[in-house]
């Protein structure tokens, strides 16, 4: 019994490995995917790549000359079933040994129990054969529906809008984007989308999909209007996959539970990514982020705690989306937050909201303002103080404040 | 940019994966080749204000260096962190 084997080939998975070998791991590294590539860039599925823009080959993280020289062990299109503490894996290509066990399984879609939601041409987007399933269906479409306006569903609706297709998002919350963004942020991009022609329907829920010959057809939202479509998504959020560490009594129902190191309560099984829930040094609190910059640095820090190092995970949460012409980057975490002040012209398209607590910046959503965001990175992990006037003053340096 | 991470080159973290969103492939332009690259746009300037190392005349973000013929011997540095 020895090695790292780890569950799960993403940011997470890819991460944890490279970081356990740079912090000195010298056993074996063996990664199972159920996929059958190498860990890729997932933001482009909902945006250039199925424009066409960004080609297959762009989309590894790392080539595969990474793999072989950091002895890196990839087994693809193999499934986990069940872990026991005794040390192996049982999977769907037989058993593997572990000494230490990262779980990186991240989230897959969730989905509605609608009638109709099994119809051909109803769809989710987790990864890269839905994307490919999606990109192949698109010559083909006229009218698509897009359910859930949360970040994918919203990149897909740009996407697809771009593309010349008629896009209609039925969100069930007053605005999009509510559980991520302030009210401010939500009202710029939803006229954004009516300018670029998208269909919003907020506070709006599905009643049931409409198919004939076993093909989709329309979607009947709860108040009985039939929204013709070829092509559903669903893309109403992610579900933490923690089967396997909730066997073994590691998990809640929102992930599986770390602390700041990516480690679990059995001293030789880790986790990070997606499917993690564990202590967030900005947050001061436990958090599940769904998200490449959380997956990549939890899983650093995870790694280095399977070498026997201690590198705790203290990065300032941060996401990015682009939608049509809007860059948009956030940081920090804005619940908690009393005021939110603009900096910048939102008339311009070119602004950030600053989420702020007492005389703290907690978090900002940029528009098209990459400076604010990437100063924000360095400057919410410090301690500082600002007044909102200062904040909404274009000549007051934000700089000044690092120092 | 893709250079570094398809063949496992060290120290370009690459986060965002070439999306001008994080400043994370910050490398320093061997001067004979500078002029030879396209010019830094506003988006590329803002992120390259904010890299980790120091900035130099010769930063410059590689996810914004599109390898061409023209660009063959092309030599970069690559700084102590990225963030």
């Amino acid at each position: 019994m020895s090695g790292l084997v780890i569950v799960g080939g993403s940011y997470a998975g890819l991460n944890i490995a490279s970081s356990a070998r740079q912090n000195g791991y010298s056993d074996s590294i063996t990664m199972l995917t159920d996929e059958a590539c190498l860990p890729y860039n997932r933001p482009p599925l909902s945006k250039g790549f199925l424009l066409g823009g960004v080609e297959r080959e762009t989309l590894p993280l790392r080539g595969e000359a990474f793999y072989r020289d950091n002895r890196i062990d990839v087994v693809f299109g193999v499934r986990a079933t069940q872990i026991d503490r005794a040390g192996y894996v049982d999977t769907s290509r037989g058993r593997f040994d572990f000494a230490q066990l990262a779980i990186a399984t991240g989230t897959r879609a969730k989905l509605l129990p609608l009638s109709g939601a099994e119809l051909d041409g109803v769809v989710t987007l987790r990864s890269l054969a839905d994307a490919d399933l999606i990109r192949e269906r698109l010559p083909g479409c006229g009218a698509v529906v897009v359910v859930g306006g949360g970040f994918i569903g919203l990149e897909l609706a740009a996407s697809m809008a771009k593309s010349g297709l008629d896009v209609t998002v039925i969100e069930g919350l007053d605005r999009v984007l509510a559980r991520v963004m302030g009210a401010t942020m939500s009202r710029y991009i939803e006229a954004e989308f009516a300018r670029q022609g998208v269909k919003l329907l907020c506070r709006s829920g599905v009643e049931c999909i409409e198919g004939s010959a076993g093909r989709v057809n329309a979607v009947y939202t709860t108040d009985g209007l039939r929204h013709a479509a070829d092509l559903v998504v669903l893309a109403v959020g992610a579900v933490p996959n923690i089967e396997l560490a909730d066997h073994l009594g590691l998990a809640s129902s929102n992930g599986v539970l770390v602390d700041g190191y990516g480690r679990t309560a059995d001293p030789r099984i880790f986790s990070a990514g997606d499917c993690a829930f564990g202590f967030n040094h900005f947050a001061g609190r436990p958090v599940r982020l769904e998200s490449v910059q959380n997956a990549t640095d939890q899983g650093k820090a995870a790694g280095a705690a399977i070498a026997g190092r201690e590198i705790v995970n203290d990065t300032v949460p941060w996401f990015w989306s682009d939608q049509f012409d809007m860059k948009l980057q956030m940081v920090g975490l804005a619940q908690g937050a009393e005021r939110e002040v603009v900096r910048g012209s939102i008339e311009s398209g070119k602004f950030s909201i600053f989420y702020i607590r007492g005389e703290r910046i907690v978090a900002i959503d940029s528009v098209n303002s990459v400076s604010d965001h990437v100063l924000g990175r360095k400057l919410l992990a410090r301690d500082h103080s600002v007044s909102d006037a200062e904040v909404a003053d274009l000549s007051f340096n934000l700089r000044s404040l690092l120092s | 940019m893709l250079g570094a991470t398809m063949n496992g080159v060290p120290g370009i973290d690459a986060d965002c994966g070439g999306t001008l969103s994080c400043a994370t492939c910050h490398v320093y332009v061997d001067a004979a080749w500078l002029d030879r690259l396209p010019p830094v746009d506003e988006t590329e300037n803002d992120l390259l204000e904010n890299v980790a190392a120091e900035r130099c005349a010769n930063s410059r973000l590689s996810c914004q260096i599109v390898v061409t013929d023209e660009l063959d011997g092309i030599a970069v540095n690559i700084p102590d962190r990225q963030f």
